[in-house]
């Protein structure tokens, strides 16, 4: 029901079968953990304006369209996050997230700051490429992040209805009223749900990277 | 007991961090968040932004749509702009502000107060202040100016041989605004930033807005655009104090630069 009502249909592949994609999508993405441009962007290094609009630009646009009510919104939008990146670009910390990571965070911030400010809900646009998402290829694969392929794995790892509740709220910028009345789950239930996803993820997560310091002192 | 609130307000924080992370979060319950991130000053306060930052990366489709050419090139016209600052600020030396006396929380409170007493000579010079500013930055805050409902504050030093002074322009209606600051000591970002700090009677005195922070950059005037928080119904104070790179949460508020009171337009 939630899907017919709130998201177009097939936007969200992993909403089906979240094995088969695992982290196909991140292809376009490679490289985001190597060559610093946001440090090169806060050292003042004005050619790294291009690289950066070439390695994110797609990344921005993709989050600001979703989190606006129409394009003209979601144009102004992805330029007041691109200002907000060149003023905060010197607080990048690479060992705490990769850039693409922080590039989001500082673009989630933003759009959902001007949404709170219109005082308006999100309204979930779902626009050509994200139907476009089922299309990652088998080199993307290859390609993949490993700190976003163990986020990918942990979020499939979670309950259905974690998951779904997390979908909508983190990616397509639902609030949780709107999740509770498109799938019917009381708004309790819904915030439990995102609440303990996340926490449940940030569990898996510390367990992977355990592991692998375990692995690494063998 | 003391240990199982101590739990229940360590997942409580982390359940409004959660909903703060899914943009899921009232004023009331930011205010609440902030009083424990002082509380558990051990948190990673970004901790589940970069969580939820990492799922939506994970969520990207594979092949999205590029940024569409004008927009690309107005984004890159802005970049200029703030490299071109950046690279000023790296031509200049660094110096931090000189400090400010210690307020306590009752100083605090005194703001006010202080700042009435401050901004009859500010408003003396600042009447003989001509220096250009930014043209974009400077239009968008005459043009708000103009508009209904918008306010105003002149903006002192708390002591009274500080060098620094302004203004600031506030539309509650858009949300938006502007600093005009002259005097503040050039900053070198990676070490401290300015931030300013918007007081509302419907806040919690002891946790006023977010503001912003900013970096100055040059000797001259400099408008700054403000970027609140959260939403600001009706200022009555503004303050900038220096904080660490990227803000605090919530200020100690030493050193405070500059403080001012909204103007009470005459009747």
């Amino acid at each position: 029901m939630y899907l017919r009502l709130s998201v177009v249909p097939g936007s969200d592949p992993t909403a089906s079968n979240p094995a088969v994609h695992q982290v196909a999508r991140i292809g376009p993405y490679r490289g985001w953990m190597s060559d610093s441009v946001l440090r090169r962007v806060a050292a003042g290094d004005p050619t790294a304006v291009d690289e950066i609009l070439d390695r994110y630009g797609a990344l921005v646009w993709s989050i600001a369209r979703r989190f606006s009510a129409n394009l003209s919104d979601a144009e102004d939008g992805a330029q007041d996050v691109f200002i907000d990146l060149w003023r905060s670009a010197h607080r990048y910390d690479e060992s705490l997230s990769s850039e693409a990571t922080f590039v989001t965070m500082v673009a989630r911030r933003r759009l959902i700051d001007r949404l709170r400010k219109k005082q308006r809900n999100p309204a979930p646009q779902i626009l050509p490429d994200d139907l476009a998402a089922q299309s990652g290829s088998e080199s993307d694969r290859a390609e993949q992040d490993d700190e976003v392929a163990q986020v990918y794995q942990a979020l499939a790892g979670l309950r259905p209805e974690q998951q779904r509740a997390l979908r909508l709220s983190i990616y397509h910028g639902m609030s949780h009223e709107q999740i509770a009345a498109n799938t019917g789950e009381p708004l309790g239930t819904v915030k439990s749900h995102v609440r303990r996803g996340l926490i449940r993820i940030r569990e898996l997560l510390g367990a992977d990277r355990r592991g692998a310091a375990k692995e690494g002192t063998v | 007991m003391n240990d199982d609130r101590t739990h229940f307000e360590r997942q409580r924080l982390w359940e409004l961090m959660a909903d703060r992370a899914s943009g899921d979060l009232g004023s009331e319950e930011l205010a609440e968040l902030h009083r424990l991130l002082i509380q558990f000053g051990d948190v990673d306060s970004e901790e589940v932004d970069r969580l939820a930052a990492m799922i939506d990366v994970s969520l990207q489709p594979g092949h999205p749509q590029p940024l569409p050419q004008a927009l690309r090139a107005r984004i890159a016209q802005d970049a200029s702009r703030e490299i071109e600052t950046s690279l000023q600020l790296a031509r200049r030396k660094p110096r931090l502000p000189g400090m400010s006396p210690t307020w306590t929380p009752a100083a605090w409170l005194g703001w006010g107060a202080a700042a009435a007493c401050l901004l009859v000579a500010v408003s003396m010079w600042w009447t003989n202040s001509g220096q250009k500013s930014p043209l974009d930055l400077a239009r968008q805050r005459q043009q708000l100016l103009q508009e209904q409902g918008t306010v105003t504050a002149l903006l002192a030093p708390p002591a009274p041989d500080g060098r620094a002074h302004g203004d600031v322009v506030w539309s509650s209606s858009s949300q938006s605004g502007f600093m005009r600051l002259q005097g503040l000591p050039i900053n070198d970002p990676t070490v401290k930033q300015y931030q300013l700090w918007i007081f509302d009677p419907s806040q919690d005195e002891r946790y006023p807005i977010d503001g912003g922070v900013f970096d100055v950059t040059s000797e001259g005037e400099i408008i700054v655009p403000i970027h609140a928080a959260i939403r600001a119904k009706q200022p009555n104070l503004f303050a900038i104090t220096v904080e660490k790179p990227g803000g605090v949460v919530v200020s100690q508020r030493d050193p405070l630069v500059l403080l001012g009171k909204v103007a009470v337009k005459p009747s």
